[in-house]
């Protein structure tokens, strides 16, 4: 397939001018002084090279901030890259961001008229298309109402209707599919395979990578303005969650402090089961004895789970688990029967876990407990993600280490 | 080219349904500031402080018409890009556009108030020359040049610095009283330069000969305001497009 977009090693920076109220006297002052400029330039991209062939559909992720719509712009030909050069061929059409692109004083049909000539079409077929844009849309009763009283679905669909009936050779999609229902965006969804077979090229972004991995041949991951890498839509996608996790490993430790004075509540995560049993408490201690939500790697735990039998419930099995935030099993205790394991159960008591050093890495971890009849077939009580435990570190003993499980390997090279 | 044409001409009539949707006299509210000035200027200048000019109201309102579609474009130039941030996120909008646009928007109003201008002359039992026909295009290519050559200038310079809107504000009006709107320029006095070198004033003593007089208009200001107004288009256009790219990332 011939190639329709080429990004040739292209680097965005934003310059001194970002600030909108920069004054006269401002400038004056800093050039008299000699003052540097106060706000350094920042690299919204650098060294972005890709290539995009015709008929496919090519998608970027990367966390908020990572330069997915600085690209999507420059890639549009709204504004020029700094350095590196941009070739298209044919014309670019898109929804670069929710509410610009239209006017909110004027109506939807004075502002789709705007868009269907500022995308190179002619008055006639503007005119001509006028009316099927506004029936896919489903906006016939407010068409001619300003913009501004749209909700943002509405807002959506007319841009959206807009942009793909002006057939472009290249349609962008800037982090448009997340929103409106999910009948139009079923909708929109076809009539993006319809214009991907006649031969149109797509650009998406979304921060939803179920979306990405389902619709894009090809994937670009963008990590601080940097392409991580380019490859099919399944590798970018994990490549991308590995990326997402490192980040949050990396909030969690910073917020680590302050989670132990987040008080546990029952409002997160789940509770499931028939309740013959209740699970009426859980407590982590760390080694000094402490209660705590909030643990450093390699500290030994030991949690305590209350509970009470509200039912004649002769023997139950139970289970404690750590898991990591991604529903990932790190370690699970189970016991099949209490009554083989711990004899008699009394009515309500606690059950005690001593957890040696965890060698967990930092990250947020879930403490899963549940009791259920010793036949399995359902769960007296089951607490799904609503006991955080919160493990810290000092990232330089693992940097550069990640996954779940605390390893620090000597690395050496032997010649 | 006929499709810029045609988006030319969606983006006045843009303009004007931005400007008037909504107001029961529409367009007409664009005629009623130069009509409330003629009437306010005729007063004081014919009643207060009386000026000995022939045909007042007609000479007045042969400078208003133009002064007014310089300083309205002027005025909005400021805000032209700040404000059409909706269109120049358009993938390959050319932003320069915005600046033609909103002369040629100001300079409908001024068409729009010429018929107004020849019927006052005709009742004045002035004879029109046919002069008016050649001439008028000439004076509106000048303005529409320097209109626009000091648009590009104010609404670039307005997107990195807030304050020149302000500035602009006040050269306007102080520039209203060193153009001659309201009386008659001494062109051989010490100040006489100040209405040489302004290319507006030369615009309006060329409507007025041509309108007034009914005589050829005196080429040599013509010459000078035409080169002055092609200088300042030209310098204006070049700053713009070096900075064109950053006017995008700063809005």
């Amino acid at each position: 397939m011939p190639i329709v977009l080429t990004a040739e090693k292209i680097s965005k920076r934003f310059l001194r001018h970002r600030n909108p109220t920069t004054t006269v006297r401002e400038s004056l002052t800093r050039l008299l002084t000699r003052q540097a400029n106060p706000q350094p330039a920042t690299w919204a991209l650098q060294d972005v090279s890709f290539t995009v062939e015709q008929g496919r559909v090519f998608g970027i992720i990367g966390h908020n901030g990572a330069g997915k719509s600085t690209l999507l712009r420059l890639l549009c030909g709204v504004g020029r890259p700094t350095s590196g050069r941009i070739m298209r061929e044919g014309r670019v059409s898109g929804i670069l961001e929710l509410g610009g692109g239209f006017n909110p004083e004027l109506t939807g049909r004075q502002n789709l008229v705007t868009a269907g000539l500022l995308s190179g079409m002619r008055q006639e077929r503007v005119r001509d298309q006028e009316e099927s844009i506004i029936a896919f849309a489903e906006l016939e009763n407010v068409i001619d109402q300003p913009v501004r009283t749209y909700s943002t679905g509405m807002y959506l669909r007319l841009a959206f209707a807009a942009a793909i009936a002006l057939e472009p050779a290249v349609l962008v999609l800037d982090e448009v599919l997340a929103v409106g229902d999910e009948r139009f965006q079923r909708k929109c969804l076809d009539r993006i395979g319809a214009l991907k077979s006649s031969g149109s090229t797509l650009i998406i972004t979304s921060h939803n990578a179920d979306q990405i991995q389902a619709l894009c041949d090809e994937v670009l991951v963008l990590e601080e303005g940097r392409v991580v890498m380019q490859g099919d839509a399944k590798s970018a996608v994990s490549c991308y969650h590995d990326l997402m996790r490192q980040r949050s490993e990396v909030l969690a430790v910073r917020g680590g402090k302050d989670a132990a004075a987040t008080r546990l509540t029952f409002s997160q995560g789940k509770r499931l089961g028939t309740e013959e049993v209740q699970i009426t408490n859980l407590v982590i201690y760390d080694n000094q004895g402490r209660r705590t939500e909030t643990v450093a790697t390699g500290t030994a735990i030991t949690v305590e789970v209350g509970f009470s039998i509200t039912e004649p419930v002769k023997d139950m099995a139970f289970t404690l688990g750590i898991f990591s935030d991604l529903h990932v099993k790190c370690s699970e205790v189970t016991i099949a029967s209490t009554h083989d394991f711990f004899g008699q159960m009394s009515d309500s008591g606690t059950i005690r876990c001593e957890f040696g050093p965890l060698p967990l890495l930092p990250g947020t971890y879930f403490l899963n407990v549940g009791f259920y009849p010793v036949d399995w077939s359902r769960a007296f009580d089951y607490h799904w993600q609503m006991h955080p435990l919160y493990i810290t570190g000092y990232s330089a003993t693992y940097h550069g280490v990640s996954g779940i499980v605390a390893l620090n390997p000597r690395c050496s090279v032997k010649t | 080219m006929s499709h810029t044409l045609e988006l030319t001409w969606h983006l006045i009539k843009r303009d004007f349904q931005l400007r008037y949707s909504g107001s029961s006299l529409g367009i007409l509210w664009s005629l009623a500031a130069p009509i409330s000035q003629l009437l306010i200027l005729v007063f004081v200048f014919r009643r207060v402080i009386p000026l000995e000019i022939e045909h007042y109201p007609l000479f007045v309102f042969t400078a208003l018409l133009p002064w007014n579609w310089f300083s309205a474009s002027l005025g909005a130039a400021a805000f032209a890009f700040v404000s059409s941030r909706d269109l120049l996120r358009y993938p390959n909008f050319p932003p320069e556009l915005i600046i033609v646009v909103n002369t040629m928007t100001n300079m409908l109003i001024f068409l729009l108030g010429l018929p107004i201008l020849l019927g006052m002359a005709l009742s004045q039992q002035l004879s029109i020359s046919w002069l008016v026909v050649g001439i008028v295009p000439l004076l509106l290519l000048i303005q529409a040049v320097l209109t626009t050559g000091l648009g590009f200038l104010i609404a670039t310079a307005n997107v990195f610095y807030r304050d020149v809107a302000q500035i602009t504000h006040i050269v306007l009006s102080l520039l209203f009283f060193l153009t001659p709107v309201f009386y008659h320029p001494r062109l051989d006095s010490a100040y006489g330069i100040l209405f040489t070198i302004n290319p507006m004033s030369a615009v309006i003593q060329n409507y007025r000969k041509v309108l007034l007089d009914g005589t050829a208009p005196d080429w040599p200001s013509l010459a000078l305001a035409f080169t002055t107004s092609l200088v300042i288009f030209l310098f204006g256009y070049w700053i713009h497009q070096r900075y064109e790219s950053d006017i995008i990332d700063a809005i």
